[in-house]
Parts: structure tokens; C-alpha cells; sequence
């Protein structure tokens, strides 16, 4: 039970979406920048024995910003992946190379990439909300130049492509199978926003991808409407009006929910909710995701229950999305919406992947019935 | 914008319209030009689907065009079905200058033809035709594919801004005006002066 007058006073009493918030409403104790700062320090420390309510307590008060860097990549195990592989990044930059320069370089996966550089706007504007502001991860390339991208360094913006190519061509290269998929592009770009290291970029797009977002980006995008399953699912329980609702307008939850789970929120909340929403998703399991995703369908509930159709549903959420403050979607993920563990995400996933398969099915049903009927016109 | 035209007396039609066709074709692009009036040299690649809204007013009646603009890396074959379910028009989008996009384009229309709705309007859109002096697919071809298919053709600037009203406009002349469907499922027909019904229902509490 929740109202969203409720909600919308406690976002407007947060002044500090960014940093480290002065004090927390309800929920959480209030921090000072410096117990805060000591508490991560304690909790990167204790790892990989951390208690998770004290993780929840510290996200909800903020990581701070210079503290970033180490807490997403130690918390996922990203760090711990990198040490146990030393030279796996220079390795398939190398191999990269070396197929470009053997001519066999302008594969579609690489002209992919390279349609997708410029076209992958990670909120400039938003960026001063951070302190590591336009680094854009570029500033160490000078140290891992075989991703063979021209001369390089002449500019801030040809740096940060340059970077976001090297770790969208390895990715690439280290799981042929999965490939490059748009939607990587923008999760690479917010993560080479805050990440001083290219490789560091790249072991966190690893793990995100095989662990945080299983399938999503697979052949057949099955764990897309698998987790959509899910979410609907979740939030049909959270608010079944909401759903009666969804339903009248026919806005299906993927048609919601698809860009979140692809591109983790990027260019769908301002950067420095993003950052907060990051932060919970790197430290956390990935249930968290899920638990995100659903306190996003709390935000947009008040416009979608007040479209008329499909176009006010949509940009109703979109706007509303725009407009979240990080620190009160947090505590809404954290605090609101149910808990759910890894095992029950597991469960969910079950159910949702045997309705995705019937789904897939009734299509190819659908669709060898109309080659069937095709053919017969064809032959009379 | 011409086709931006307040809702002339008569009768107004809302049609769900889709864009498919390969990655960094032009068709957010075609969108925005048409929806806004503006164009971006990097467009941000489309995830999932984006959706807008405009309308296009003919003699005696208003077209109001649900545009879903969709995603165009091959990955994300598997989501279009879920934005072409029920559109009354599509608009398939290629690159004169690169002819495998001129293929991708031609399984599309395959597609919509097998799995579509079965009286869907279809318009294939060769863009970036600015773009002459690099051209890899000819008109003729285009134009000889499209016949034969039953399908109608346009070459297209979205950053010249050439033919991208007139190939909208184009559509909405073809789209029957006169065969009521049901509402949910896209495309269907609207009596002017219907807004509004909903907002009544707007805050109701939650379970």
C-alpha cells in the first residue's frame, strides 16, 4: 500500500540527488560525506562478507563519487574477473588488430560498432553531476593503443570513441556468440563515464552481460521477454489496477520495460539517478534489477493511469522517468516494492520463460499457417 | 510543417504505422523529420522501439499516424513482431548507398506480407538519397521490386527533407477510409472529438 502523494513529497524533500544525500526521511540514517565515506571503505574491506541490509543502508545514503569506481567494480566481482585474467583484454585487442590489419577487419560486427559510436548520447549534459565529469574513460588510452583507431588523442571526443570502440570490438571478440548488440553501446558509455580504465569498462560490460542481463542480448532475445514476463508479473501483484489498466490501453510491459533492461536505464533516467541506480546494481545481486525495474512502474503509475491511449501512456512514462530523482527511486526499489531474492527471481524466471516460449511458438504457428496460405493462392 | 495540419473538418483516422528495416537505414530519422521537422547527423540508436505521433490532413478528412519506430540491428528480429502486430501501414527503409540494406529491406516486406496485418499499406523508402553520388541501388530496381510486389516506392532525403511528407502523405491517401476495425490492436478508426474519455478515470487509488 502506497500513495503516490506519498512518494512525490519524499522526492521533493531530496536536494542532492547526485552525491552523498544529507539525510534520509524515513528508512535509513542520516550520513555525513564522512561517515559515509568511512562506511564504504569498511564495506569494500569486509567483502565478500557483507551483510546486505548494510549494503541497502549505505546505498541509500550514496556512493560517494571518487569511491565509485572501486565499488561497482568489487562488488560485482568484476575486479576479481579482471585479476584472475590479467591479459585477456590486451590479448583481444590485439587479436582485433591483428584481424584488421590482415583486411579481415570490416566485418558487419565492426561497421555495427562503428554506425552505433556517435550514435550512442550518454546525456553530456548531465555529466558535471559527476565529479569524474568528462573523463569519458579516454584519458588512459595512451596505454592499451592497439585497438588500432587512427591516430587518436586529439580531442576529448575521439578519445572516448576510441575507448568505447576498444571495449565494444573486445567484447565482440570474446564472446563470438553474443556478439555486439545495440543497447551495449549505451550501458559501455555510462560505465566508461565513471571507470578511469577501458578494461575495467570491458570486464563490467562482461559481467553485466552474462549475469546481470542472462539473454537479453542473446540470438533470440529470450531473456528480454522472459524478465518482461517477470516484471509484469511482479507488478500485476504490486497493483493489479495498474495492470487492468495496461491492459485497456494495450501497453504491454515490453513495450515499457524493453530499453530499461537493455540499455540499464541509460538515456532513460537523468545521469545522476542513473548513477544511484548503478550503484544499487552493481552491489547488489541481480535481483536488484528486477526490484528497479519495478519501483520505475511505481513512477510512471500516476501518468499511465490518467492516459487515454497508447501515446499519453508512453510519453507519460517517459517524461515521468526523466524526471525521477535517483535517491527516492532507490528507496523505493530498496524499501517499497517486495524483496526478492535470488531464488524467487529464479522461480519467476521459470514461469516467465514458458510463457516466452509459447509465445515464440504461437508466432511460428501464425507464421507457417500464412506461408501455407500464401502458397496455396500462389498455386491456384 | 505541411503535414502538421490542425484536424480539418470531417472525420479523423488514427492509423498504427511502423519503420523497420537495418540498423542506421534512416528511419528514426524519417520520423523525426516528419514528426518535428528536425535532423540530427548522429541520431541515438534506437533501443526496443520509440513511439510518436502526427497527423496528416487530406481533402475532407485527418490521418493521425501511431508511429512505432523500431530498433534495426538484426539482433532485435524477435521484438518486431510485437510492433508490427496490427499496424495499418509500414514503411520499409533501406540506404541507396548500401545494397545489403536493400536486401534486409526486401525480407521485411517478406515478412509483413506472411505475418502482418493482411490488408497492411506498404511503402518502401530509399533514403539518404542527398546521398546520390554514392548511390549503390538504382531507382529502377527499387521501383521494379515494389511493383512486383505490390508495394509502393519513394526515394528519400530525411536530412534534405525530400519526399518524407509527400511519402507520408502518400500512405494515409492509401489507407482504406471506410471499413470501421476494432480499437485495440492498432488500427482502427477514431470519430473527431473523442479525447478526453479517459481522463476521468485518472487517480484511483492502488489495491
Amino acid at each position: 500500500m502506497y500513495a503516490s502523494s506519498a512518494i512525490a513529497a519524499r522526492w521533493l524533500s531530496v536536494s542532492d540527488p547526485g552525491g552523498a544525500a544529507e539525510g534520509d526521511l524515513d528508512g535509513g540514517r542520516e550520513w555525513t560525506p564522512e561517515a559515509l565515506d568511512d562506511e564504504w571503505a569498511e564495506l569494500l574491506a569486509a567483502l565478500p562478507n557483507v551483510d546486505e541490509d548494510r549494503i541497502h543502508a549505505a546505498l541509500l545514503g550514496g556512493v560517494p563519487d571518487a569511491k565509485r569506481p572501486r565499488v561497482w567494480l568489487e562488488f560485482s566481482g568484476a575486479a576479481q574477473a579482471m585479476a584472475a585474467r590479467p591479459t585477456l583484454y590486451a590479448d583481444l585487442l590485439e587479436q582485433v588488430a591483428a584481424s584488421s590489419a590482415s583486411g579481415r577487419a570490416e566485418t558487419a560486427v565492426h561497421s555495427q560498432i562503428e554506425n552505433d559510436l556517435r550514435r550512442t548520447q550518454v546525456d553530456r549534459s548531465a555529466r558535471g553531476a559527476s565529479s569524474r565529469g568528462e573523463r569519458a574513460g579516454g584519458s588512459r588510452s595512451g596505454g592499451e593503443g592497439t585497438g588500432g583507431e587512427g591516430t587518436g588523442g586529439e580531442s576529448d571526443e575521439s578519445e572516448a570513441l576510441g575507448a568505447l570502440r576498444r571495449v565494444l570490438r573486445a567484447f565482440a571478440a570474446f564472446s563470438p556468440s553474443v556478439s555486439y548488440v545495440q543497447g551495449m553501446n549505451f550501458i559501455a558509455s555510462g560505465l566508461l563515464s565513471q571507470l578511469d580504465e577501458a578494461e575495467a569498462a570491458f570486464w563490467m560490460l562482461t559481467l553485466v552481460v552474462a549475469e546481470r542481463r542472462v539473454g537479453h542480448f542473446s540470438p533470440t532475445m529470450r531473456g528480454n521477454a522472459v524478465d518482461c514476463h517477470v516484471l509484469g508479473a511482479l507488478s500485476r501483484a504490486d497493483c493489479p489496477h495498474l495492470a487492468e489498466r495496461l491492459e485497456a490501453l494495450d501497453v504491454t510491459v515490453p513495450l515499457l520495460a524493453t530499453r530499461w533492461f537493455l540499455c540499464l536505464w541509460v538515456s532513460v533516467l537523468p545521469h545522476a539517478s542513473l548513477l544511484r541506480v548503478w550503484d544499487a546494481l552493481f552491489t547488489l545481486g541481480p535481483s536488484a534489477t528486477m526490484q528497479v525495474a519495478l519501483a520505475c512502474m511505481r513512477v510512471i503509475r500516476v501518468p499511465l493511469l490518467a492516459a487515454s491511449d497508447v501515446g499519453q501512456a508512453l510519453g507519460g512514462a517517459k517524461e515521468s522517468l526523466r524526471a525521477t530523482d535517483g535517491g527516492a527511486l532507490l528507496r523505493t526499489a530498496l524499501l517499497d516494492v517486495p524483496r526478492l531474492s535470488a531464488a524467487d527471481l529464479a522461480a519467476w524466471r521459470t514461469r516467465g520463460q514458458q510463457k516466452a516460449s509459447e509465445e515464440a511458438s504461437s508466432l511460428e504457428a501464425l507464421r507457417r499457417s500464412r506461408a501455407r496460405g500464401s502458397s496455396q493462392d500462389a498455386a491456384r | 510543417m505541411a503535414a502538421a495540419a490542425p484536424p480539418a473538418s470531417g472525420r479523423v483516422f488514427q492509423f498504427k504505422l511502423v519503420l523497420l528495416g537495418d540498423s542506421a537505414v534512416g528511419k528514426s530519422s524519417l520520423v523525426l523529420r516528419f514528426v518535428r521537422g528536425q535532423f540530427f547527423e548522429y541520431q541515438e540508436s534506437t533501443i526496443g522501439a520509440a513511439f510518436l505521433t502526427q497527423t496528416v490532413a487530406l481533402n475532407d478528412t485527418t490521418v493521425k499516424f501511431e508511429i512505432w519506430d523500431t530498433a534495426g540491428q538484426e539482433r532485435y528480429h524477435s521484438l518486431a513482431p510485437m510492433y508490427y502486430r496490427g499496424a495499418a501501414a509500414a514503411i520499409v527503409v533501406y540506404d541507396i548507398t548500401n545494397r545489403d540494406t536493400f536486401q534486409r529491406g526486401k525480407q521485411w516486406v517478406k515478412e509483413l506480407q506472411r505475418q502482418g496485418n493482411p490488408n497492411i499499406v506498404i511503402a518502401l523508402a530509399g533514403n539518404k538519397s542527398d546521398l546520390a553520388s554514392k548511390r549503390k541501388v538504382e531507382p529502377e530496381e527499387a521501383e521494379s521490386y515494389a511493383s512486383d510486389n505490390g508495394i509502393f516506392f519513394m526515394e528519400t532525403s530525411a536530412k534534405t527533407a525530400t519526399n518524407v511528407n509527400e511519402l507520408f502523405v502518400a500512405i494515409a491517401r492509401k489507407l482504406p477510409k471506410n471499413t470501421p476495425q476494432p480499437r485495440p490492436g492498432g488500427s482502427g478508426i477514431v470519430i473527431a472529438g473523442q479525447n478526453g474519455q479517459a481522463a476521468a478515470e485518472a487517480k484511483k487509488g492502488c489495491c
